[in-house]
Formats: C-alpha cells, structure tokens, sequence
C-alpha cells in the first residue's frame, strides 16, 4: 500500500509540477554582458540575477551540492560557426558545521565561503571570465551566453522529479550579445 | 541460403528485442539491489536504464498488442487453434502473475522498509548533538582567540604608517599555537602589513566584503572559516584603535589554526552529519525512485511473461492449428494438402502421421475415381446400349422400384422421360392405370416361378391395344439389387397385327378362291332347277320349288356378297392417292342416305378442303360408308339414328393431320369389339361379315393414319381416324 502510495505521490507530483502557473520569485537572467578584447582572448563581464527556488535552497541546506554550469558560445557573423565554446562550473554547498555557504569554480582552486547565502549569489551575480579565444579575425561576432542549475549533476533520485518540477527550472536561457572585432 | 538467412534474420529480430529487454531488466534489477550499499550513487546508467526500461516497455507493449489483436482476430473468425492459443495463454498468465505480484508487493514493502531503517532518531539527534558541540567548540574557541587578539591589540604600540616597524610587531606575536598569521589592513582590505608563522607562505587571504563590513561596522570579526586550503581556521578581525590621517583606519586580522584532532573530528562529525542530511532529504525522492524502478520492472516481467505466453502458446498450438487447418482442408476435398515445418516431438510425429494418412487417402481416393471412371463408363456404355435397343429395357430393385429405364421402354409405353424414375410400377399404375396388367404380371413374377419368364400381355392405351411381348429375369443375389428384376418387352402390336391380318388374308383369299368357284354353278343349277321343274310340278310344289330356288339364289348371291368382301380384305393396296376435297366427299356420301326410306339424321361441323389431303376417294368412301352403315344400323328398328360427323386440323408430332370423328348416340360398341376392334369376324350385327371395322382400319392404315374406337361418357360409339395432311 505504502508502495502504491508512493507511486502515486510521484505522478502527482509530475502533474502538479507540470501545472503550475503564476508569479516566480526564482531563476536566472542574464542581464547584461559587456567584451573586451584582450591579447587572444576575450574579457567578458557577465551581470545577472539568480535566485534560488525554496526547494533548492532546501535541498542546498540539506547538503546536496548544486552545480550552476555557465556556457559560452562565440560564433562569426553568419551565426553558422562556433568559433570557441568556454563552459564554467561554479558547485554551491553548505557547510553546517561553520553555518557557512561555499563557492568553488570546478578546474580551479578558488574557494570561497559566505555567512549568507545572498552573499554567494551576489558574489556570482557579477562575473569576469577571461575567455580564451587565440587570433580572432577582424568582424562581426556574436557571444551567447547561457547559466543554468545543472539538474543532471543532482544525486540521481532527485533528477526525475528535477526534470519534471518547476522549482528546480533555472535557467536563464541562451542571450545573444554582438560585438565586432576591429583590425 | 535465402531461406536460411531469412529464418536466421527473423529469429534475430525476434530474440535481439527480448535479450535487451532483459539486459534492462537485470540492469534494474542490480540497481535495486545496490540500494543498501550506495543509495545516493545510482550511478549515471541511472536515467538512461528509466528511458531503456521505459522504450523496452513501449516495444514489448507494442509487440503484444499486436500480438493480441491478431489473435482476437483469429478467435473471432474461429481460426484453427486459436481458442486453444488464448486459453493457452489465459492458463500461463494465471500461474505466472500472482507470484510475480507477490514478489513485487514484497520488494516494494522490503524496499520502503530498508529506506525507512536507515533513519534513526536516536542516530540523527545524536549527530545534530556531536554537530552542536562542535560548533560550541569552535564558539568556545572564537572567545578565546577574540580575547587574546585585544590583548595583542593593547600590546602593539601605535606604529605610524611604517610598515616595516608593523611587520616587525606583528612578527613578534605570531607563533605556532596562534595566530599563525598576523596582518594588518585598511578598511578596505588592502594590506599593509603581515606575518606568518610560516616564512615562505603566501600573502594573507583578504577576508571577505561580509567580514570586512562586520568588523567596520561592530569593530570585531570572528568565525571559524575554511580557508583556501580548505583546513577549517578561525578568523579573527578586529579594529585597531589608531587611525591613518584621512584614512577610516586599520583592522587587525588574525588567524588561528585548531587542534589538528579536533579538526579531524569535527571535519568527520560534519560530513556524517552532511551525509545524513543528505540521505535524510533524499529518502522519499529514493524511496520513490526505487518503487518506481520495481514497478517498471514489475511491468516488464508482467509485460515479458504476457509475450512469451503468447509465443510460446503459439509455438505449441502452431502444429495443431495446421493440423486442424489440414483436417478443414481435407474435409472440404482438398486430399493433397500437406502441414510443412515438422517438429522432432510428439506434434511432429503426429504431422508426420497426418501426411502420411493424407497420402494414403490420396491414393484411395485416385483408386476410387478410377474406378468410379470405369463404373461411368460401363454405365454410359450399358446406357448407349440400352438407348440403342428398339426393345424396352426396365431394371427393378427388390422393392418394384425402377432404377433404370431406357429410351425405348417409355417411348413403346408412351410415357415421358423420366417417368418412372425412383417410382415403383405399382405406384406409376395408379398414375397411368393401363399400365396395370404389367405392373401385375412382375408382381406376380417376383419372388416366385422360374428366374426367367416371358409372357404376352395386352394394354389398352389411348383407345389402342399395345401388345407386348414381356420377358423378365431375376437379378443374381450376389449383384447389386439382389432380389431386382430386369424386364424386356417389345412391342409387338403391329407384328401381331400383320401376322394376323396376313393369316386372315390369306384365310380370305382361300375362302374366296374355294367358295366362290362354286357358288355361279350352284345359282345356275337351281336356276335351271327351277325352269325345268317349275312347268312340271303341280302349283303348289311349283311354288314350293320357287321358294327353295330363290332361297338358294338369294344365299348364293349372300355368299358371293361375302365372298367379295374377303376379296376386297384380302387385296393387297393398291391405291391411287390423289388430292381432294374431304369435306366434299363426306357431304356426298351424307347425301345418299338422305331419303325418306333412311332414318339417319347427320350433323355436320367440316373444314373446308383441307388442302393437302392425298388419298383414294374409292377408299375413304368405302370406309365413310362402312362407318355411316355400323351407326345406322346400331339403332333399334324403328328408332332414326343421329349421326355426328366432325372434321378438324391437329398437329401431332411435328406434323398436321386432319381428324375426322364420327359418333351415333347408339348402343355403343360391345366390350368384344372394343377388346378387339379391328379383329375380323368380331362383329355386334346379327347379319353382319365381321369385316367393317378391320376394312376400316386397313384403309386407313394404307393411307398412313390411324383409326381408334371408344364409347364416350355421353353415349353411343365413336370412331376417330387421323390422316396426315402433305405440307
């Protein structure tokens, strides 16, 4: 019965994540991105606004580490090539022992912790990611961006209800930011 | 090797589905079964096992519903081995799903259970208490760190904004026991001065924007923070009390390691108390992903058991169905049907045996038709036989009823075809009731007297008389119709009739011959007799002598009367036919009894002509007044004869003929006359030779026609004659 009862909880809740509507107060957007051109590389300043739905924070509090994938796509004017593609990963986790909030960019050492939890997004609110591109020919070009919570990198139970449930839906979508190269 | 790689194809096609079917299964299953070693790690195969599981499902669903359809197909249209197929499957569904269902009810509670029994109060509050005293540790710690930093701060003179004179005073307090690092910055967290215990370490790590706003704002920072090398420190900023001309002033930040047991412990109690977290939060999500891992399952063996039902019930009804398709085959005449795919069990053995039966009845049934063939072509050549044979042919079982009978019996009978078929000639008797002293003479016959018979019998048909001559044999017991009959009969009415009219000629012909030679000298002697006596004898014997010439005159003359009649019947034909008019030839011969002394009064009702009538008017006269004659003369003296003379034109077998009826409303012709009308010497008149009707039917008979005698219902005699009428 037990069971039974457990199966059902899941459908419903499919079908209850799958329906809701109305205002959210979470999720990721980008708001602007702003190139610089260095030496075979791009400095890109990305600005944006990412807020934690109440089930991620619960699950984050709970000890389960959320991954927030940041994607890069730098494409030539006709829009057909990718010229260069730089994926970033940042792991939030809770630390319960200090009551302290962790940031780590996945392939580097940089570790950082924060009393709040609003102090980490804040701090990743503002991001400077120095793209390495090599020679770029003069012209126009297009940067897409996109940040996103990685609900594959979530402990497997929780992935299927993830991928059907709205509160664990952020993402910010991809943006397009033109820019040109001069001689 | 087309046929080869065909079946090798289809079996591959066939058992690929259900090997990864199972491969996902046994995947799933493994993955349930790892529940209580790693719950957390799925693995990653995880979703891609839902989505094989959940396409495996689809397929497999697939594969059964159209197996299902087909065979409700099949049952609907009573197809062979169909009902067997889903009874079949009905029996191994029910011995398969209740313990499948057991097992499955089972797991799940097992299942719920094990992720119910990782949790434990007593464990999680016990963590939560070794968490709190960790964390009362690090508080402790904090207040003695903090206490020791102000007495550090009291102790470090005012340096000026001489950094060197900083470092040097901050070199003097670090230590291994803490701090460990020592630095001083501006408020907003530029350094200006630092020092570690460990000469070649890195610069101190800027504290955070939070902890630089706390020790602005409340003049102190502590917390217990993992540092870059992730090893759990307690940082310590705190304001110092002199200030940089201009400047918001300088903070003193310090770090102080913990005990490296206690960092141990506490780093051990957190992570169980993370994972414990972790699980304790993930365990509807897992107890639902397991559920629903064993549902899928579930349905997959459900699923899996349904198709194999399925197959194999069609596997073993298979050879049956063919077996009763080939039953259906050969009921319906089909006996070169042969079931192919022969099997090495029992089934096989029965097909086997089934084609083996079909071939021999295939040879029984080719012996059958070739004999039958020989049997039909005896019978059509008894039958071409039969049908050539002028003789009547009647062939009877052993209860009087005909079996065969051919062309000549019903054309001698005048009877159509197929007259007697199947019916008794008892039972035809009653429908045509001359046929009753042949129907009486085989009864008689059967059963009894000799095995072979013959006798002649006469029928009275259609107001003539058929002659027969029968002759019957017993069929032999050891035959077909044992205790039958077959009758021969011809029909010897005319042969009987020439025969006897032949001797009656020739009886004629001598009579004339030997009477009439001596009749002229009789007349003559006693005409003489006469002459000379009469003048001698006295007046009364003269008289008497008169009385007895003329007697014997008047017989003489009798007898040559008769004798000229045989003459005449005697005389073979010798007509001269010539075209005429019958109507007027009866209304002549009408028109000499129409005097006062003749009491005959005539109705006429004649067609003109007709036309294309060719006899000898000698002879029809003849016979007109033969007939006019018999008619008068049946009448009672005194009485007038009524005398009805009727032509009309008839077709008869294809041809015309002209019908001439005459009728009297007399007496009637006795029953002797009637049994033989035409016979000579068979007469009803006192005076009468016994020629008239067998003259009659002679003249008619040379004129090619027919003459019949009846008595109507009405009264009085009739007399029909046809003749044939040239086109």
């Amino acid at each position: 019965m037990r069971s039974c009862a457990s199966l059902l909880s899941i459908f419903l809740f499919v079908l209850v994540g799958c329906g809701q509507q109305g205002t959210v107060d979470y999720g990721f957007t980008i708001r602007n991105v702003s190139i610089s051109q260095a030496y075979q590389s791009l400095n890109v300043h990305l600005q944006q606004d990412m807020q934690l739905s109440q089930q991620a924070r619960e699950a984050l509090e709970h000890g389960v580490t959320l991954i927030i994938m940041l994607q890069l796509e730098l494409h030539n004017d006709n829009n057909m090539m990718v010229v260069r593609e730089d994926n970033r990963s940042f792991q939030l986790r809770y630390l319960p022992l200090s009551e302290r909030y962790q940031l780590s960019e996945e392939g580097t050492d940089e570790l950082r912790t924060f009393s709040r939890l609003r102090h980490l997004l804040a701090s990743i609110n503002k991001l400077n990611v120095q793209m390495t591109t090599g020679p770029l020919l003069p012209g126009n070009y297009e940067l897409r961006t996109r940040i996103h919570l990685d609900e594959s990198r979530l402990p497997t139970p929780m992935q299927l209800p993830a991928w059907f449930s709205p509160q664990w839906q952020h993402d910010s979508e991809w943006s397009v930011w033109p820019f040109e190269i001069n001689a | 090797m087309a046929f080869r790689n065909k079946r090798v194809r289809r079996f591959v096609l066939r058992v690929i589905p259900v090997v990864v079917a199972l491969v996902v299964l046994l995947i799933s299953l493994m993955l349930v079964s790892n529940v209580q070693q790693d719950p957390t790690r799925f693995s990653q195969p995880y979703v891609w096992v839902l989505v094989l599981t959940i396409f495996a499902l689809l397929v497999v669903s697939a594969a059964i519903f159209h197996r299902v359809i087909t065979l409700t197909r099949k049952v609907r249209e009573h197809a062979p081995g169909a009902m067997l197929s889903a009874r079949w499957v009905r029996y191994f569904l029910a011995l398969s799903l209740p313990p499948v269902l057991i097992v499955y009810f089972f797991s799940a509670y097992f299942l719920t259970q094990t992720v119910a029994g990782w949790f434990d109060v007593g464990v999680e509050a016990a963590l939560a208490d070794s968490l709190e005293l960790g964390q009362q540790f690090l508080e402790n710690r904090k207040l003695e760190v903090r206490n020791q930093v102000r007495r550090l701060i009291r102790e470090i003179d005012n340096p000026g904004n001489d950094a060197d004179v900083v470092r040097r005073a901050l070199l003097a307090n670090v230590s291994s026991a803490g701090p460990i690092e020592l630095s001083v910055m501006e408020a907003d967290g530029r350094m200006m001065a630092s020092a570690n215990i460990n000469m070649l370490a890195d610069l101190p790590e800027r504290p955070g924007d939070y902890a630089l706003l706390q020790a602005l704002d409340r003049g102190e920072y502590a917390a217990a923070e993992p540092m870059a090398d992730g090893i759990l420190r307690i940082r310590v900023i705190q304001r110092l009390p002199f200030n940089v001309p201009g400047g918001q002033g300088y903070l003193l930040q310090a770090i102080y390691p913990l005990p490296e047991s206690i960092t141990t412990l506490t780093s051990q109690i957190e992570k169980e108390y993370h994972r414990y977290q972790n699980l304790s939060y993930l365990r509807e999500p897992l107890k639902q992903s397991f559920i629903l891992i064993l549902s899928l399952v579930l349905l997959l063996t459900v699923l899996l058991a349904i198709l194999a039902a399925l197959n194999v019930s069609r596997k073993l009804v298979t050879p049956i169905s063919k077996l009763a398709q080939g039953t259906r085959e050969i009921a319906a005449g089909d006996l070169t049907y042969e079931i192919q795919g022969e099997t090495r069990d029992e089934l096989g053995f029965l097909v086997q045996s089934f084609n083996e039966m079909t071939e021999a009845l295939t040879r029984a049934s080719q012996e059958a038709e070739h004999s039958r063939a020989q049997l039909q072509s005896q019978s059509e050549y008894l039958e071409t036989v039969l049908g050539g044979l002028t003789a009547g042919v009647l062939t009877l079982d052993n209860d009087q009823k005909v079996v065969t009978a051919n062309a000549a019996a019903e054309e001698i009978l005048g009877m159509p075809s197929g007259f007697f078929a199947g019916q008794s000639l008892s039972e035809r008797a009653e429908a045509a009731p001359y046929l009753a002293p042949l129907a009486n003479l085989i009864r008689q016959q059967t059963g009894r007297g000799p095995a072979e018979w013959q006798r002649e019998i006469r029928l009275q048909a259609h107001g003539q008389t058929l002659v027969l001559l029968v002759r019957g044999s017993r069929l032999d017991k050891k035959i077909s119709y044992a205790g039958g009959m077959v009758i021969v009969f011809d029909d010897v009415t005319m042969l009987n009739q020439a025969q006897r009219e032949a001797a009656w000629a020739e009886v004629a012909r001598r009579l004339a011959h030997e009477v009439k030679n001596p009749l002229t000298p009789i007349r003559l002697a006693a005409e003489r007799l006469s002459m000379k006596l009469k003048n001698k004898l006295g007046e009364e014997d003269g008289k008497m002598l008169e009385r007895a010439t003329g007697t014997i005159v008047s017989q003489v003359e009798a007898l040559r009367s008769l004798v000229d009649a045989f003459g005449d019947y005697a005389l073979g034909p010798q007509l001269e036919r010539l075209p005429m008019a019958l109507d007027q030839l009866i209304k002549d011969v009408v028109a000499l009894y129409q005097h006062e002394e003749q009491r005959v009064n005539f109705h006429l009702k004649l067609v003109n002509g007709p036309p294309g009538l060719s006899a000898d008017s000698g002879q029809v006269r003849q016979l007109l007044h033969n007939l006019v004659v018999n008619s008068s003369e049946a009448v009672a003296d005194g009485e007038e004869a009524e005398v009805h003379i009727r032509t009309r034109l008839i077709n008869q077998a294809g041809k015309k003929w002209l019908e001439v009826e005459l009728s009297d409303r007399g007496p009637g012709y006795p029953r002797a006359v009637l049994e033989k009308p035409f016979e000579p010497y068979v007469t009803f008149k006192t005076h009468g030779s016994g020629l008239g009707l067998a003259i009659c039917r002679k003249i008619v008979a040379e004129h090619d026609g027919r003459i019949t005698i009846h008595n109507p219902a009405i009264g009085g005699a009739c007399t029909t004659i046809i003749l044939p009428l040239t086109q």
